[in-house]
């Protein structure tokens, strides 16, 4: 039987680096917050929700923030867009593919030949076990014991791997949660080392991704979740 | 937390690396990212003053990109004044009782199943927000004739035990009893996590 998990805290991030810095767009901060709107606005995103920081120590550091209600942030650079989505529901995470979409539209009509270099989606969870422990779940994962070093209170482990048909890299990692006291964390980074994705085909077989490797783990996470 | 050194320095500075203080674009950083404020204030309620005190980073639009204030953030797990940490130690002697006390040793079954499922319990506990661990009376914890772990709590008319089995094959097992009802259950956290709850009902 597969040690069910019992999501606790989760959290859905995203970091697109562009081709090449998007400068066309520098001193257009009303393009810039139009777009974000456009694409935020379906999820509560008001103008007073979005704040300008243009005193950074380099450029890279001028940042356009949207505060996403309840939910997190969407961050826009000229190098580079971010969120961090932490404890969504079902109905957001099934939404992200078009808000990515949203947000990457408009980049694309204000700058000519816009395009990214790659893209990484990482997500992580703290959850509880249900009828059982982190460390009997880690002990199907990892059941290596160093005899020298006291007694074990369960060992996590990394894995890190290569999917070339998708041009992706992942680790996935597994151990004791720091921060939810008796409770298993578990992460997966994935790179996309190519410009163009589909965020919809990503979202979708990254969740597979994740949930196939934890079964291979004798983990299950809930359907529900990302 | 853990850091893997690059032990090869880098490309610019080919001498063999410092065992110390590595540059931090030298440092491979295994962390546990800190929850978010949202999640703090839902799931951790205990961390509200930690949250308070983080607020402003969180807030700066850069910590998110450099990242940098997740490497510092205190572990949120151990921050709460409630007996855990405590009861941890209780079980921790028992795998080497003063021989004066003429208590036998618990196997490192029992020991390990212990620490595991009180931990779990705990934590469960004090996810849930109902009550507060720091209200429960601390357990007796000893262990019995052949080296299984028992705790015991006790509030009022009510009792708790737990049996950890000394050896795998051996059963575990968790009673209650009040005035109105006793019964015997299987001993995971979540069973041990309710009857700590039952225990504080008034």
């Amino acid at each position: 039987m597969p040690f069910q998990l019992e999501l606790r805290h989760e959290v859905l991030g995203y970091t697109g680096h562009y081709a090449r810095p998007a400068l066309e767009l520098w001193g257009s901060g009303g393009v810039i917050i139009q777009g974000m709107l456009d694409a935020l606005g379906p999820h509560g995103v008001r103008l007073q929700h979005i704040q300008v920081t243009g005193s950074g120590a380099n450029a890279s550091e001028t940042l356009v923030t949207a505060q996403v209600p309840s939910v997190g942030t969407v961050k826009f650079a000229f190098d580079k867009l971010e969120f961090n989505f932490a404890n969504f529901t079902q109905a957001f995470f099934e939404a992200i593919p078009k808000t990515m979409d949203g947000l990457v539209a408009w980049m694309v009509k204000a700058v000519p030949d816009f395009k990214f270099a790659s893209h990484k989606f990482s997500y992580f969870c703290h959850s509880f076990v249900k009828d059982s422990t982190p460390q009997e779940a880690l002990r199907a994962v990892n059941a290596r014991e160093l005899k020298s070093a006291g007694i074990s209170l369960g060992n996590g482990a990394i894995f890190n791997y290569t999917v070339p048909s998708k041009s992706w890299q992942t680790q996935l990692l597994i151990d004791k949660s720091h921060h939810l006291v008796g409770g298993l964390f578990i992460s997966l980074e994935l790179q996309i080392h190519t410009g163009k994705i589909d965020y919809a085909q990503v979202v979708l077989d990254g969740r597979k991704y994740l949930a196939d490797a934890l079964a291979e783990l004798g983990l299950m996470i809930p359907e529900a979740s990302a | 937390m853990a850091a893997q050194h690059n032990p090869w320095g880098t490309v610019e500075d080919q001498r063999p690396a410092s065992r110390t203080s590595p540059r931090r674009g030298e440092r491979q950083n295994y962390r546990q990212p800190t929850p978010s404020k949202k999640a703090h204030s839902s799931v951790f309620p205990h961390l509200q003053m930690l949250d308070d005190a983080l607020t402003e980073l969180r807030f700066n639009p850069f910590a998110a990109f450099l990242d940098a204030f997740r490497d510092e953030a205190p572990a949120i797990a151990g921050t709460e004044a409630d007996l855990l940490p405590t009861i941890l130690a209780s079980i921790d002697r028992l795998i080497s009782p003063d021989a004066n006390d003429g208590d036998l040793p618990a196997t490192e079954y029992a020991y390990q199943s212990a620490r595991a499922v009180v931990e779990s319990a705990y934590g469960r506990l004090r996810d849930s927000g109902k009550h507060r661990a720091t209200n429960l009376p601390a357990p007796i914890v000893t262990t019995d004739d052949i080296g299984g772990v028992k705790l015991s709590w006790q509030r009022g008319d009510r009792h708790v035990r737990t049996s950890f089995a000394a050896s795998q094959g051996m059963r575990s097992y968790l009673y209650f009893e009040s005035a109105a009802e006793h019964a015997v259950e299987d001993l995971q956290p979540s069973a041990l996590s309710s009857r700590l709850e039952w225990i504080l009902r008034p």
